[in-house]
């Protein structure tokens, strides 16, 4: 799998592991089951350089509150498209925990969804590597103009409309 | 009314110009239907029966002449030179081609209209009060809040892909115009001791095949923290609301389960997270959108109106016209005109072209330019003088649009049913223009006040017959469409759910069923009194002995 | 078992067509080709599903029809419903307004219309 970032397609430094998976040897980046991160968090972290901890959309980021200052991803996961949980616990980590890491959106995204994610929080999306990252970047760009404030940097139409920059 | 601003028409460009593109992708073979239909339905576009079907949001029922004339046009260059008004103050075209709607969405464009989340699950068209801003019962104009909801739903990137449709309402007065409570979200404006503005919100009411009454989680909501609350509640809901049967997705099925307490209470924690977050309205722009409700500049006139008064004397049928279908209005000289999209043995909500046309050159003679759609599928004109109601009436009368049977048992709600639905199990149409067309001929039943008939073609609900004073529900049974019926059901402040009085009847039956439902409220009347309160008092039994016999 | 023809929507204009006996897609019934058994329409389903863009189609699937006289009829009142079209006069084929219609009816009785009178 592969990542865009920013419109970008990158190669992904982190090795998503199952519950289970042996660690590959020379890997300095692993992202994890949250299960596993509650068990191995000690070893997990004298062990490697970074690490990511992956939830599934009915697991709260409340549930990694209290590490997110040794976690440099957290994973969010898409088992489809439709199912929207994780723009709200991508809001949650920005919003309340203050999360600075980078928050990726994986499983089945689309790329009309792409700018709505970035909004919520979301900073990396997991992609196939044939994708086409210049179609993502087209659907992010496709609107200029937002009605509401969030956690992004993009000023909305509210405030545009009273002169702030 | 609001007008668009050059961030407004810009954002529109912008979706109508990614439209045409997904379009276009879809014409080439790029995108599969699979994976076109969610991008089409984002912007109100379903295949129906027939054909497809794209439905056009009008923001809590406001239209100015303008929109009202590019309606017609679209109905007229587009389609079949009609167009549906819809139980969610929306317009419906149900013979657009596909390659046709990106133009469709450019000629709204030009109007400051579109037909973004008109369907999805995501926040649908804001409703409101159909006499916002004129009705005498008014503690504060609805249109500023559902305005500011408008846009702030409009794209929200955190609610696109909610459990199930999610739809709002607003009363800002005292009688409930806007079946509020049959919302996921809806909001009376209070005043509180202070004199102050804000809201009482109520959750969790809904039609569809569990109908529920919304219950209120907060007595009293300072507007201006309107945006973050709502943010709350529906970050609740998105997080957790079911996502496994589609049936139990809505909002009203999550409250249930939690409790009203526990639901407040999870609001609330959500809200103290991000009530001090910049995402309320500043004050400034609260201040900017109300001045587009400001009152339009009305004449300084008597409350009585001597040539008015006369015109009714003289003319019967004008007097019988007013008597039904004009309502006071908050300014004196002034009143508040309801059209009728009900014609005997019509088509309920439907309006052509011409009569589109029409309104909108009244609308411009007669009430500063604009037109309201009300939630039981009629239009209003909200401002015109008592000493032009007989020009209006005149004019109207000459198009077919002035029937004079508001909140009649002849202004039938009915959905699109069969006849153009791919999700209903019984035609609704046909049965409403039998009904209007036996009722009509029946005297006693033109002065029942508020006998509301309101007509489904499947559980969905869409022609509200959970809540009509008498509801029929068409249903499939064995290959033949039969009709249940329901008793008791109210929309208003009062609202109710209907009682099933019994098993359904086939279609051939339905009309007598109903009049002979009629015939026992009649006959067992009090006063003045109105179908609901009769059956609220008699009960349900009489009904049902009247109806099936007493073995 | 019932006989079976396939039907679906035009993607260009969402118009309701069926499959014929020339592997081409029609508005009429009449022409559908007709199954009289499940091994002979599945495939032709799964042909119509698998090359639905080329044939300009979305949405195919089976419908249950009898044949009465010459004609093919649906089994559901649905599908008779789509395949003959709204079974209402739409509002633009009304023609007249219906109000002016009334008024003319009972004109021609020699009396006002009725929901005018006495109210």
């Amino acid at each position: 799998m592969a990542l865009i970032k920013d419109g970008e397609l990158i190669e992904d430094a982190f090795v998503t592991l199952g519950d289970e998976g042996v660690i590959p040897s020379g890997a300095r980046a692993v992202i994890v089951s949250v299960e596993r991160w509650q068990t191995d968090s000690a070893l997990l972290t004298k062990s490697m350089e970074r690490v990511g901890v992956l939830l599934q959309p009915d697991q709260s980021p409340d549930l990694i509150a209290d590490d997110l200052d040794k976690i440099s991803v957290v994973a969010l996961h898409f088992p489809v498209f439709s199912d929207g949980r994780g723009f709200s616990q991508a809001r949650r980590l920005r919003e309340t925990y203050d999360f600075k890491g980078e928050i990726r959106g994986t499983g089945h995204l689309i790329r009309d969804q792409y700018l709505f994610l970035h909004r919520c929080g979301f900073n990396a999306i997991e992609v196939a590597d044939d994708v086409e990252a210049a179609q993502w970047k087209i659907a992010m760009e496709e609107f200029s103009l937002f009605y509401q404030n969030t956690v992004d940097d993009r000023n909305p139409v509210m405030r545009m409309r009273h002169g702030a920059s | 009314m609001y007008r668009y601003d050059e961030f407004d028409h810009a954002f529109v460009a912008q979706r109508v110009a990614q439209f045409q593109n997904q379009v276009d992708r879809r014409l080439d073979g790029e995108l599969t239907e699979d994976e076109f239909k969610p991008l089409r339905l984002m912007n109100g576009l379903y295949l129906q029966l027939h054909a497809y079907m794209l439905r056009v949001a009008i923001p809590y029922g406001v239209l100015s002449s303008a929109q009202m004339r590019q309606l017609a046009h679209i109905a007229r260059t587009y389609d079949k030179d009609y167009g549906h008004f819809t139980t969610r103050q929306n317009i419906q075209y149900n013979w657009p081609k596909l390659k046709d709607v990106p133009a469709i969405l450019h000629d709204l464009a030009d109007v400051e209209m579109h037909a973004i989340q008109t369907s999805g699950n995501c926040i649908r068209n804001v409703t409101a009060d159909p006499y916002a801003g004129v009705a005498a019962d008014e503690v504060d104009d609805p249109r500023v809040y559902a305005e500011i909801l408008r846009q702030w739903s409009t794209l929200h990137p955190e609610f696109a892909f909610l459990p199930r449709k999610f739809k709002f309402a607003l009363s800002g007065a005292v009688e409930d115009r806007a079946a509020v409570k049959l919302h996921d979200i809806g909001l009376y404006i209070r005043r509180n001791e202070a004199g102050e503005v804000g809201f009482e919100v109520l959750v969790g009411g809904g039609q569809g095949r569990t109908p529920i009454i919304a219950k209120t989680i907060c007595d009293f909501l300072p507007k201006q923290h309107l945006l973050s609350y709502m943010e709350a509640i529906m970050r609740v809901y998105n997080e957790h609301g079911r996502r496994d049967n589609k049936y139990k997705a809505r909002i009203k099925i999550l409250l249930n389960a939690t409790g009203v307490d526990e639901f407040r209470h999870q609001v609330e924690a959500q809200w103290e997270q991000i009530k001090d977050r910049d995402y309320d309205l500043p004050e400034s722009e609260m201040q900017r959108i109300q001045t587009y409700f400001a009152p339009p500049d009305y004449d300084v006139l008597d409350a009585t109106q001597k040539s008015f008064e006369l015109q009714k004397f003289e003319d019967p049928v004008f007097g019988t016209w007013v008597k039904n279908n004009v309502v006071g209005h908050k300014r004196p000289g002034y009143a508040v005109a309801n059209i009728s999209l009900k014609p005997v043995g019509g088509i309920p909500g439907d309006a052509t072209s011409e009569q589109m046309d029409v309104v909108a050159d009244l609308a411009d003679r007669y009430s500063f330019g604009e037109i309201r759609v009300t939630h039981r599928q009629n239009l209003v004109l909200p401002d015109v003088k008592l000493t032009d109601l007989f020009a209006l009436f005149e004019e109207l009368h000459q198009y077919g649009l002035s029937t004079p049977n508001h909140g009649r048992a002849t202004d039938i709600i009915a959905c699109p049913g069969l006849d153009y639905c791919s999700l209903a199990n019984a035609r609704a149409i046909p049965v409403a223009q039998r009904l209007s067309e036996r009722l009509h001929e029946i005297r006693a039943v033109h002065d029942l006040r508020d006998m509301h008939l309101n007509i489904s073609g499947c559980i969905n609900a869409c022609g509200h017959h959970h809540v009509g004073a008498i509801g029929i529900l068409g249903v499939d049974r064995r290959g033949e469409e039969f009709y249940q019926i329901t008793l008791g059901g109210s929309a208003f402040e009062d609202a109710s759910i209907g009682d099933i009085i019994g098993p359904a009847f086939a279609s051939d039956d339905v009309v007598e069923a109903v009049e002979n439902i009629i015939r026992t409220y009649v006959n067992n009347r009090e006063g003045e009194e109105r179908f609901i309160d009769t059956y609220r008092r008699v009960g349900l039994k009489l009904f049902k002995e009247k109806l099936y016999g007493t073995d | 078992m019932s006989l079976q023809i396939i039907t679906a929507n035009r993607l260009v204009d969402g118009a309701v067509v069926y499959y014929t006996t020339d592997n081409d897609w029609s508005q009429w019934i009449a022409d559908a080709v007709i199954s009289d058994d499940t091994a002979s329409a599945e495939p032709a389903l799964a042909f119509a599903k698998a090359d639905a863009f080329a044939n300009g189609i979305i949405e195919p699937y089976l419908v249950d029809v009898y044949r009465e006289a010459q004609t093919i009829k649906p089994v559901r009142y649905r599908e008779a419903i789509r395949a003959r079209g709204p079974s209402i006069y739409t509002s633009s084929e009304h023609g007249m307004p219906v109000a002016a219609k009334l008024d003319a009816k009972y004109a021609s009785a020699g009396t006002a219309t009725p929901y005018l009178n006495g109210l």
